[in-house]
């Protein structure tokens, strides 16, 4: 079967706490079912693949279309997770090879999603149609309707606007693309050096700041002509403190907020079709299978 | 606590959740009005719909507008480009409005969660 000419790519690196192979095929199976059946690959290392093979969901192979499995060694990055407000843990981030998707992706116009951004519409099929080299998000609202912190607004207080790698979208033929996934690599092989000059604390490397630094730079640093948004311009998601309560289908489902300066008070939210990135991996595999049912129907 | 107190309280999550349901469906409103056309993306408020409208009574056949990331666009078939987002619009603005009625009928918060 030839591959077509648009897709959507997802990324998946196991590792000992956070299983992101079963959680790419929920990702997979939740698009094929409100992207109107779309093409899509996964990107995989040989652990995650056999981890897939061996004690996968069983549905794994009908959730990929195509599947890239490489030989790698990932580089230590170690990310603090929440779970709820209540609940903490460091675990392994594989993020750094996050850039070489521009070579690898079988697409010619591709859409990269992670594999925590649940699709609930068919919205972000409209960015196909257009003749954008290159597409993000830069705003984001959380499901209590706030803006996020402001280390996710701005690199720091003063600095450049940070753009979402959530979800990345790229033409093959776009010289901006290849000169951003360029300049992406370079960021990230000098991570140290522009966390100084755009001062942004913390030791973890975050694609966000790399793919901000990177559209930073390709603009002159100055404004933006190069970038352009993807459609709706503003990204859903919840916090890694949010807990999906209830599923109702798989773009319905409720969510308990807490408050970040009083956890203890929350509300519900419930989101419905719409797309959104709940960075609380450990709630989508607690509702795992209620999830995977309805994204199978 | 006092009956009245406690009532108020009740009062205050139920309306602070009726609000959070209501920008939702806002939100989902605003995404329902993008609509893809010449190779860009567009958001079908009123005001373009209108310019659109006035564009095509003036008798042009043609024109340049800016998308939603302000790219100038040239749309060479007008009515068809009015219709697609007058379209979208209607759509959106209907669910809203089927969608909020069904909203301000809930009473409870436990209603709205389902």
């Amino acid at each position: 079967m030839t591959t077509p000419k648009n897709g959507l790519l997802l990324i998946a690196y196991t590792n000992f706490t956070i299983n992101y192979g079963a959680l790419a095929v929920l990702a997979a199976k939740l698009a094929k079912r409100h992207m109107n059946n779309i093409h899509v690959t996964l990107m995989t290392d040989e652990r995650t693949y056999r981890e897939l093979l061996d004690n996968g969901p069983s549905n794994f192979r009908t959730a990929f279309d195509n599947i890239i499995v490489e030989n790698l060694d990932h580089e230590t990055n170690i990310r603090l997770h929440h779970d709820t407000p209540w609940y903490q843990f460091n675990t392994q981030f594989s993020n750094k090879n996050k850039h070489t998707i521009f070579q690898k992706s079988p697409y010619q116009k591709t859409l990269m999603i992670d594999v925590d951004y649940l699709i609930g519409n068919d919205d972000l099929l409209k960015i196909f149609d257009t003749d954008y080299g290159l597409a993000l998000f830069k705003n984001a609202i959380s499901a209590r309707n706030h803006a996020p912190r402001m280390q996710e607004q701005k690199l720091n207080e003063h600095g450049i606007d940070m753009w979402w790698s959530t979800v990345v979208y790229w033409d093959k033929d776009s010289p901006e693309a290849e000169i951003f996934f360029n300049v992406w690599e370079h960021v990230k092989e000098n991570y140290n050096y522009y966390k100084f000059l755009y001062k942004f604390p913390g030791a973890l490397y975050r694609t966000d700041f790399a793919a901000s630094i990177a559209i930073h730079l390709l603009n002159g640093q100055n404004g933006n002509v190069v970038v352009n948004q993807l459609p709706g311009k503003v990204m859903r998601y919840s916090d890694q403190m949010d807990d999906i309560i209830k599923v109702h289908d798989s773009n319905d489902m409720v969510l308990l907020c807490p408050i970040p300066a009083t956890p203890w008070k929350c509300t519900v939210n419930r989101i419905k079709k719409e797309n959104i990135h709940v960075m609380n991996k450990l709630s989508i595999l607690r509702n795992y299978e209620t999830l995977m049912e309805m994204a199978e129907q | 606590m006092d009956k009245k107190l406690a009532e108020a309280l009740e009062f205050s999550n139920y309306r602070l959740t009726i609000n959070n349901q209501k920008q939702n469906l806002k939100l989902r409103m605003h995404t329902m009005c993008i609509v893809g056309y010449a190779n860009s993306i567009f958001n079908a408020t009123p005001e373009l719909i209108a310019f659109v409208k006035l564009i095509i009574d003036s008798g042009n056949t043609q024109y340049v507008f800016l998308d939603s990331n302000e790219n100038p666009v040239l749309v060479t078939d007008l009515n068809d480009f009015y219709s697609r987002l007058l379209g979208a619009y209607t759509s959106a603005i209907n669910e809203y409005y089927t969608e909020l009625i069904k909203l301000n009928q809930v009473r409870s918060v436990a209603e709205i969660v389902g």
